[in-house]
């Protein structure tokens, strides 16, 4: 009984078989030759939007999990655009360095004095801006006492040298002292010294305050924002210092005072110049 | 006999859309898996019929030549006889590593047919996409072998409520 069964399954196997395969190749010879077309075309009619709309959701679902898949590909790609970026920050960095020292060098021609002989030097640091720090030094020929400038406005003078580097103080340091006169009209002409009126002559202190002025004439026509020039020996020429504030306005005093904005931001400062044959 | 023909129109839907579904998901198929468990579990000629139809529609939907993935399923089949004239294809690890090539061979032959009946040349076929068709292959022989696991239980706890009389 049990064989009989089991040669009926045999028998089953083998009849899926044949007909499987005698379709397959009928259904072969009928489509090369199109006469199943209306076959092809209504099972394309039923099928194919269900197809369709499957595949979408497939794909959609597999482009979804793709995401945690990639998950390391997306990180490495992130850290390789943050190297990107950084190295683009350090290109540009060196570019707006170069085009501040353009900017300098083009201010050193327009308004300094193109009979002296200047080291350009690159600002290192500062000290509560009482002093800068600049990268030339003795081997570049700079001396304790050189006058530091940037065009035609001052910065400083050296007060401390060593072989690669400089000391500069500047005139908010205690210490500074200087010979200044108070002009009216703009900065070019009194690079140029083209009709300047001489208002008042003075002294210019460091403090911790800011830049003051002393020793101002009473009866000189001052006002704020007039132009401070250095006028001492020790700088030697015409250097722009900033515009005057803050006049003091006591008619008992027998001088008058006030401070000094520098026209240079020393905390922005990057390249400056050295004279060096004064 | 009309709940019979809408229940398997149904299924045919519904097979249709999870086969295009995982083919595009995981670029995996199902339906050689549930033939072959519902082979000798179901009448041949009420397995047959629906069979039939859902691969002339796989043809259809793949722009196959009509009868494709019948010829390689008979192919496929065919062998599998062959080798269960003398190795068992039932149970034992034997039977699994049958099914792993039956199912792998399914796959590879699925990459090289269509090209040879639609172009006429063997399709490219690589070292990477064997490997893939018996990772595949695998994959499938594990599934086969859960839901027959699965239908065994079931059937187990079906008949421990019956009462035996000897």
């Amino acid at each position: 009984m049990k064989g009989r069964k089991q040669q009926r399954k045999f028998s089953s196997d083998y009849l899926i078989l044949l007909i499987t395969f005698v379709l397959s190749i009928l259904f072969l010879l009928l489509d090369t030759i199109g006469s199943l077309a209306f076959l092809r075309r209504g099972i394309s009619f039923v099928a194919d939007p269900i197809d369709y709309n499957a595949n979408s959701l497939g794909t959609e679902v597999k482009d979804f999990l793709g995401i945690f898949v990639d998950l390391k590909n997306f990180k490495d790609e992130y850290n390789q655009m943050s190297i990107d970026i950084y190295e683009k920050d350090v290109e540009n960095s060196f570019y707006t360095i170069l085009r501040e020292e353009n900017d300098a060098l083009k201010k050193q021609i327009t308004l300094g004095d193109q009979k002296q002989e200047y080291v350009m030097a690159k600002v290192l640091g500062d000290e509560k801006s009482e002093f800068l720090r600049i990268n030339k030094g003795e081997k570049d020929g700079i001396v304790a006492g050189d006058v530091v400038l940037l065009g035609n406005m001052y910065v400083g003078n050296v007060v401390v040298v060593d072989s690669k580097g400089s000391l500069v103080r500047t005139p908010f340091n205690r210490a500074t002292s200087l010979e200044v006169v108070v002009v009216s009209g703009s900065i070019e002409r009194v690079r140029t010294k083209e009709s300047v009126d001489i208002l008042s002559k003075g002294v210019i202190k460091g403090s911790s305050g800011g830049i003051i002025i002393e020793n101002m004439s009473m009866n000189s026509n001052l006002t704020n924002d007039d132009i401070v020039v250095v006028n001492d020996s020790r700088v030697g020429e015409y250097l722009v210092l900033g515009r005057l504030q803050d006049i003091s306005e006591n008619p008992a005093a027998t001088s008058r005072s006030g401070y000094v904005e520098p026209i240079i931001d020393y905390e922005k400062l990057i390249t400056v110049f050295v004279r060096v044959d004064f | 006999m009309v709940l019979t023909a809408i229940l398997i129109i149904t299924s045919i839907i519904l097979l249709v859309f999870l086969e295009s579904f995982l083919l595009a998901f995981l670029n995996f198929r199902i339906s050689i898996i549930l033939f072959l468990f519902l082979f000798r579990k179901v009448e041949w000629k009420t397995l047959l019929f629906p069979f039939v139809v859902l691969l002339l529609i796989f043809d259809v939907v793949k722009n196959f030549p009509l009868g494709t993935n019948l010829l390689v399923f008979s192919l496929v089949f065919g062998l599998l006889l062959l080798v269960s004239l003398f190795l068992s294809i039932d149970s034992g690890i034997t039977a699994f590593l049958v099914r792993v090539f039956h199912f792998a061979l399914y796959y590879v032959l699925l990459l090289v047919v269509p090209s040879l009946l639609i172009e006429g040349t063997f399709g490219y076929l690589s070292l990477r996409d064997v490997l893939i068709s018996f990772l595949k292959g695998i994959v499938s022989a594990f599934l086969l072998l859960f839901l027959d696991n699965a239908y065994a239980r079931l059937r187990r706890r079906g008949s421990s409520s019956l009462i035996s009389i000897k």
